[in-house]
């Protein structure tokens, strides 16, 4: 499949030229525009019709790749989770089975029930801040605030549990790192109520509101052999038809436990993709619910294999709190391991090689933002400027995990 | 001792009246705007300059970091018109409220003008925003440029439709003097009388002064503030942080005039007598203004910008065949009443 992004903008525009060709304005859209989000596109312009536009991604940071192999693999953990922080546990649970596989570590009952819940936690988070953002990029603040105010209530309840709003540093290989303490638990009902509550507000004022309904219907349409073709992952894909999910059809955690289904539309534009997070908000609220209802209260939080790499006296306290000191001594196989997830944007895929050292001989990662990045542009060819951030936002794009 | 005839001057009291009370007027839609939204949108808004009042005085340390700002005036940039542009933007914004009258005898202008003051007014407004384009063309950037040429775009698409709901209206009342239509709407106000011409004039008002859903010349999402994109300083401050806003209070004004009854159900005696009577009836107006703007301004809170071809599709269509319709009710209230 020669992927030539170049290709369809120049066929486009050689159709709509014509004999002595047509003027186009070549407007550089960010990286410090404000619904640009970091990243620069070239962007040619017919008059208000976008004929071309070509991404100059990486003005975060780049090199995650190369800085994974240059420390200890626990280190990495911290390290990838700034690849998309929203979604920290998500891309960190990724990692952590690829190591896992790559060290033969299993993972405990318990942790594969709290990394289930916490990863659907981390789903609602990056869903709520992306809907916040394509609702600014609409120009609706109401939606913004909404998205981010309910996941600042999310991002409290991380505190309490793993000691950090964004950067919870939480998933082990082997398992997590803290047990939830009991208010978390309590806590978390509440706030599943009141986000379900609040989503159908969201809904009404920013996606049913007649002026934010035809912003999104029939805008920026990826038909379904597309979304195939370019990797679009996540909503990406799923708001155009392709019916996968890495939790159902990769199944890891215990997604198999619990009953769910994948939501996915037809539609292909950016209705159907705002509409397929909403709908995943729910059903992550569904998921946690049930959870909560079989979850083990009590056991190691780390697997048995793991175990043995930690001093006996810290290993008493394994209920609680898994000291990362019992981790620094340990070095890599010389084993390949690779771990996927369904984030909220779509598909991590993590592949580590060992070294033997503490140190993994090569990192070898793949983002849901990058991929999207081709499908987006696809989308976005024959739409017309005020279209290209309500887009972008559709697709959840997120430079820092794209820069990688 | 007596007082000097000047002090008593209609004409002063009226500039006075309207300079000041236009200047709260302002200072508390803007505090009022912010203040709404975040009532919306679950948080406080304005609050640490002046908690006590709820951070009213916002706007006045907004204006003073404003004022105290560098001024950048672009290499690029057309420098004449970059520096003279916004100072007559806010003087064209603000002008229309000096040519009508806030109650029968408090008017800056004298009876044979006055009769055209409305009319006066409409024309100054629909010059405003075409320096709205030459701001664009001066600035010289292309952001400002796809704004300016989307702010002809919309002129285009507002301009008639609002056009036709004033003239509508005139048609109602068979005088453009604001006195008489004032005075014809004592129990039955004007948005009543044609409820159809106050629609086109909601919407072309919404359209004309850039608020939501229309917010589209100065989109942040796709021009980035669009003409303005390069202003800064005092500059930003009386064009897009203030001048629009003065536009806005120029056309509540007139709306609160030819649509909500002026200072109808109070009827002051003569000027010097009843000095109290005039400017109660002054500030009933000032108060339907504010009643408008405090509409427009909510539109913020719950609405998403529109899409540029979706708004002229609509204003071409629609807008302009509800404005015909609305000259049609307004034909046969002119043989009717």
């Amino acid at each position: 499949m020669g992927l030539r992004m170049e290709q369809y903008g120049m066929v486009l525009k050689e159709v709509e030229a014509g004999p002595g060709g047509r003027r186009t304005l070549e407007l550089l859209f960010g990286p410090q525009h404000p619904t640009s989000g970091h990243i620069r596109f070239f962007v040619e312009l017919d008059g208000d019709i976008i004929v071309d536009i070509r991404p100059d991604p990486g003005f975060v940071h780049r090199t995650m790749e190369k800085l994974g192999e240059t420390r200890h693999f626990m280190m990495n953990i911290p390290l990838f989770e700034r690849l998309s922080l929203p979604d920290a546990i998500n891309v960190t649970w990724a990692y952590s089975m690829a190591v896992e596989r790559m060290l033969g570590y299993d993972v405990s009952e318990r942790a594969e029930y709290l990394r289930t819940l916490f990863g659907e936690m981390s789903r609602i988070s990056v869903h709520l801040y992306d809907l916040a953002l394509h609702a600014i990029m609409i120009g609706s603040s109401t939606g913004f605030m909404y998205g981010f105010g309910l996941r600042d209530l999310l991002t409290n309840l991380w505190a309490i549990a793993t000691g950090a709003r964004t950067t919870p540093t939480w998933v082990l290989p082997g398992g997590v790192r803290r047990a939830p303490p009991k208010v978390f638990y309590e806590r978390l009902a509440g706030f599943l109520d009141f986000l379900e509550r609040k989503m159908d507000e969201f809904y009404r004022l920013v996606v049913k509101n007649p002026v934010g309904y035809y912003r999104l219907k029939d805008v920026g349409y990826l038909s379904k052999s597309d979304a195939a073709a370019y990797l679009a992952t996540g909503p990406g894909a799923r708001g155009s038809g392709v019916d996968w999910d890495a939790r159902r059809d990769l199944p890891y955690g215990m997604y198999k436990q619990v009953e769910w289904e994948v939501k996915v539309r037809d539609e292909g534009d950016s209705l159907a993709r705002t509409l397929v997070r909403i709908d995943e908000v729910r059903e992550s609220a569904k998921i946690i619910r049930q959870l909560l209802k079989s979850m083990p209260m009590d056991g190691p939080l780390v697997g048995h294999n793991a175990t043995h790499k930690i001093p006996p006296k810290e290993r008493e306290m394994l209920n609680e709190i898994v000291r990362m000191s019992g981790y620094y001594v340990t070095t890599t196989n010389l084993a390949e391991g690779t771990g996927v997830t369904e984030g909220g944007r779509g598909r991590y895929f993590f592949q580590v090689f060992g070294s033997g050292t503490e140190r993994l001989f090569r990192v070898r990662i793949s983002t849901p933002s990058w991929q999207n990045l081709r499908a987006f542009m696809k989308a976005t060819v024959g739409a017309r400027l005020m279209d290209l951030p309500a887009i972008y936002g559709s697709f959840g794009f997120f430079p820092p995990e794209a820069d990688r | 001792m007596e007082i000097p005839s000047w002090l008593l001057s209609p004409r002063l009291w009226d500039f006075l009246f309207d300079a000041v009370v236009s200047t709260i007027v302002l200072l508390t839609i803007v505090w009022a705007e912010r203040k709404i939204a975040a009532r919306v949108q679950m948080r406080v808004g304005p609050f640490h300059i002046s908690p006590r009042l709820g951070g009213y005085f916002q706007l006045i340390a907004d204006a003073v970091r404003f004022v105290m700002q560098e001024v950048i005036i672009t290499v690029d940039s057309y420098r004449v018109l970059f520096v003279a542009l916004p100072p007559l933007f806010v003087t064209l914004a603000l002008m229309p409220s000096f040519m009508v009258p806030l109650s029968p005898y408090l008017a800056l202008l004298s009876r044979p003008s006055l009769h055209y003051g409305i009319v006066m007014a409409l024309a100054i407004l629909f010059y405003l925003f075409i320096i709205v384009v030459g701001i664009g063309w001066a600035v010289n950037n292309r952001f400002a440029y796809i704004g300016a040429a989307r702010e002809a775009l919309i002129i285009a698409a507002y301009e008639i439709p609002l056009l036709d709901a004033f003239a509508s209206m005139f048609l109602t009342y068979k005088t453009i003097d604001p006195i008489e239509i004032v005075a014809k709407q004592t129990y039955i106000v004007g948005a009543i009388y044609n409820p159809l011409a106050f629609i086109v004039y909601i919407i072309g008002v919404a359209m004309a002064t850039s608020r939501f859903p229309f917010e589209i010349a100065d989109y942040e999402g796709d021009v980035a503030t669009g003409p303005y994109s390069d202003f800064s300083s005092i500059f930003l401050a009386l064009t897009y942080a203030g001048g629009i806003y003065i536009a806005l209070f120029s056309y509540s004004l007139l709306g609160a005039l030819v649509f909500l009854g002026g200072w109808a159900p109070i009827t002051p005696g003569p000027w010097p007598a009843d000095v109290w009577g005039n400017l109660a009836a002054a500030a009933w107006v000032m108060i339907k203004t504010f009643a408008l703007m405090l509409f427009f301004v909510f539109l913020r809170s719950v609405m998403p910008v529109a899409r540029l071809d979706h708004t002229l599709s609509f204003s071409w269509r629609w807008l302009l065949t509800i404005a015909l319709a609305a000259t049609a009710v307004s034909a046969a209230e002119y043989f009717l009443l």
